[in-house]
């Protein structure tokens, strides 16, 4: 009995784990991307933007920067910049978006995006504060947060 | 000898895998890339140095779009009035902190120039047709002591 409860929770956390990887590296990255043409990279950025901005309960309001970059032997396409958001109480947020394009599936994925400078920002920290744990916790914190608002974006995804 | 058995099998499996790991181990190195497909082999070169190029730049970027949220976010707690407090924020922690972020940004951006070094001289090793030595590498023979005569002998 008690076996068959450790392989019963066990297939549950590797199923839970996989849908996770299967998620993150997957199906959001991709998500609702795929309209986008490889020369459509400013209006893929601006989508990824607006998405995000809405999780965050911000608005987007325009690109601070957009630079697209690709390389001339190979496949390999690059876009990003910082977005421009409002928040509700009327202070001004930055919002780091970054797209590849993917040979392999035929169009822009999202990368590495983030509001910039939270309070959880390295930035801040100081010497003896937080402590180790503390970072750790943070780190931890930081990415949960991230996947909790992509999948935020999913479920009430941005109208319009 | 029983013929066919288990163990010569996986004797024979291993030693394909032996010969498959290195004749692709071979196919990296660049004394037989470089020779017998280079078109291939510059290629790799090119893309590889145009892609950490692109990622030094982004890298760059980050920081200084960072660094800009930040003074954003500084001016507008100022604007409202809001000021650190002196125990947590003063001058002598102001002034550290700025040339630490100073220090950051001169090596990021240093690190741009050095990717776009890298790329220039792939390319210049792709138009001379560069290939890599195969000959044995032999440390020069090191010059016989110049006689030191004068006051100022040797380097």
């Amino acid at each position: 009995m008690i076996r068959m409860t450790a392989a019963g929770l066990a297939c549950l956390a590797a199923v839970a784990a996989g849908l996770l990887i299967w998620f993150g590296a997957w199906y959001f990255p991709a998500w609702r991307l795929e309209g986008f043409s490889r020369d459509q990279y400013r209006e893929a950025a601006v989508f990824a933007a607006k998405g995000l901005a809405h999780a965050e309960g911000l608005v987007f309001e325009d690109f601070d920067f957009l630079k697209y970059r690709q390389v001339e032997r190979g496949s390999e396409a690059y876009v990003w910049g910082s977005a421009r958001c409002r928040a509700a109480d009327g202070g001004t947020e930055f919002a780091w978006i970054y797209l590849e394009w993917s040979r392999k599936r035929g169009q822009w994925l999202r990368n590495y995006s983030l509001v910039l400078a939270t309070p959880d920002d390295e930035y801040f920290y100081t010497k003896g504060h937080p402590d180790q744990w503390g970072r750790a916790r943070m780190a931890i914190e930081k990415l949960l947060h991230q996947l909790a608002r992509n999948v935020r974006e999913v479920l009430h995804p941005v109208s319009g | 000898m029983t013929g066919f058995t288990f163990e010569r099998a996986l004797k024979i499996l291993v030693f394909a895998a032996l010969v498959l790991t290195a004749w692709k181990g071979l196919g990296r190195t660049p004394e037989f890339a470089s020779h017998v497909a280079p078109q291939r082999f510059f290629t790799g070169l090119v893309n590889d140095a145009e892609n950490s190029l692109i990622m030094k730049e982004r890298h760059l970027d980050f920081n200084d779009a960072s660094a800009k949220a930040v003074r954003v976010r500084l001016e507008e707690f100022l604007s409202q009035g809001r000021t650190p407090d002196p125990s947590m924020i003063n001058e002598e922690s102001l002034r550290r902190a700025v040339n630490r972020r100073l220090a950051v940004r001169e090596r990021d951006a240093d690190y741009v120039v050095m990717a776009r070094e890298k790329l220039e001289r792939v390319r210049a090793m792709e138009r001379e047709g560069w290939r890599m030595d195969l000959g044995v590498v032999r440390t020069p023979a090191e010059p016989a002591a110049p006689r030191t005569t004068g006051k100022d002998g040797g380097s």
